[in-house]
């Protein structure tokens, strides 16, 4: 009980609250999924520290609608926002379900493998390669979403990663992309990223 | 053989959980009811693939030597059922008919990807062709992540699928590209 520190309110918008767990969540599965595919311990670390910080906004913005109510219109609108809250942090904790997997260490299936590798939305891990066109260069100039249907996840530069990179994120040589996108994207994002192409 | 029914059904679970959790959340943003049900819909679905898979499943576990392995498919489908049940409470409020959506599209607007639902109309461009010579992923950089068809759907549709008139598409990507596609499958009579 005296190990869990002491929680300290500070005003936060409701907005803002639910953005940041609407962020989470679009974050957070795809972290799970990829960390028990490519058995990224780091990636583990984050989607857990990910839950934890759910925990954190879901009291928070029970708080926060709590004080914004006034009467039985307020009322109905905000039990709205709590259901919406309520189950992304559901969410969550599903995506640490997930990663719980390989954290008791039990063995995973070669069919949980098989399926995670069979879906059309594919993530991929891929490092940057000495020669390829993307060193140097911002999220923002190589556009591999609009280009390719790639969207960057996170990137791994030695032993630290970035989450969500935004788009004046610069890629340097030895960096890690993790990356999600379809079949087609992904062929050309390892290509370009091995320096093959262009 | 029924070790590759239970890989498909676990790969169709994900991308239709995946899907629901894009749909329930664009469902609140734009306060669209007809997006609301199909999350409903789509959840009844993935209440009876977690009750398949797991009967697969029991039945796989003569076929193999060290089943205690197979823990892990429960698991991971036990997760998704999650995440699909959760889904089908965040559409809930949608059809529930409560005045929220000033606040949440305040909040999620900022997000760089949207999902997007858009029918394939009479006369489009689009009708009668594969989706990879439309080359829709490489022109707008959106995923088509399911096709809807009459009431059944295709999930992660590959390059050969052929789009219809009247099947209702569903994107997700940059809100760029979803101008793009407008322009795209926009009747040739209307231009």
């Amino acid at each position: 009980m005296s190990s869990e520190k002491k929680f300290k309110y500070k005003p936060r918008s409701i907005r803002e609250i639910l953005s940041e767990m609407k962020d989470t969540v679009d974050l957070i599965l795809d972290l799970a999924y990829s960390a028990i595919l490519y058995n990224l311990e780091d990636v583990v670390d984050e989607v857990k520290r990910l839950e934890r910080r759910m925990d954190k906004l879901i009291y928070l913005i029970r708080i926060e609608t709590s004080l914004a109510c006034r009467d039985v219109e307020d009322a109905e609108r905000l039990a709205g926002i709590l259901q919406i809250a309520t189950a992304s942090e559901v969410i969550s904790d599903a995506a640490r379900e997930i990663v719980n997997v390989v954290h008791y260490g039990h063995e995973l299936d070669e069919i949980v493998l098989s399926a995670l590798k069979k879906s059309d939305e594919r993530i991929i891990s891929t490092s940057i390669n000495k020669g390829s066109t993307l060193i140097n260069k911002s999220l923002n100039d190589i556009k591999l979403d609009i280009e390719i249907g790639m969207f960057v996840l996170a990137v791994r530069r030695k032993k630290e990663w970035f989450y969500r990179p935004d788009k004046t994120f610069i890629l340097h040589e030895g960096d890690v992309l993790l990356a999600r996108g379809l079949e087609d994207g992904v062929t050309l994002l390892k290509r370009k990223a091995s320096g093959e192409i262009q | 053989m029924t070790k590759e029914e239970i890989i498909t059904m676990l790969s169709d679970m994900r991308d239709i959980s995946n899907l629901m959790v894009d749909l329930a959340y664009s469902s609140v943003l734009y306060g669209n009811e007809s997006i609301a049900k199909e999350v409903k819909e789509l959840e009844l679905k993935v209440d009876k693939m977690y009750y398949d898979i797991r009967l697969k499943t029991l039945d796989h576990t003569k076929n193999v030597s060290t089943p205690r392995t197979l823990l892990s498919v429960f698991q991971i489908a036990h997760a998704m059922e999650d995440i699909s049940d959760s889904a089908s409470d965040i559409a809930q409020v949608v059809l529930k008919d409560i005045d929220l959506h000033p606040i949440f599209k305040e909040a999620v607007k900022y997000s760089d990807e949207i999902i997007k639902q858009v029918e394939i109309k009479e006369h489009s461009p689009l009708s009668q062709k594969t989706i990879g010579e439309l080359k829709i992923a490489t022109v707008t950089g959106l995923l088509i992540v399911a096709i809807k068809r009459g009431d059944s759907y295709i999930y992660g549709p590959s390059g050969d699928a052929n789009l219809l008139e009247g099947d209702r598409i569903f994107v997700r990507g940059p809100k760029d590209g979803i101008k793009k596609l407008k322009k795209l499958i926009r009747p040739k009579d209307e231009e």
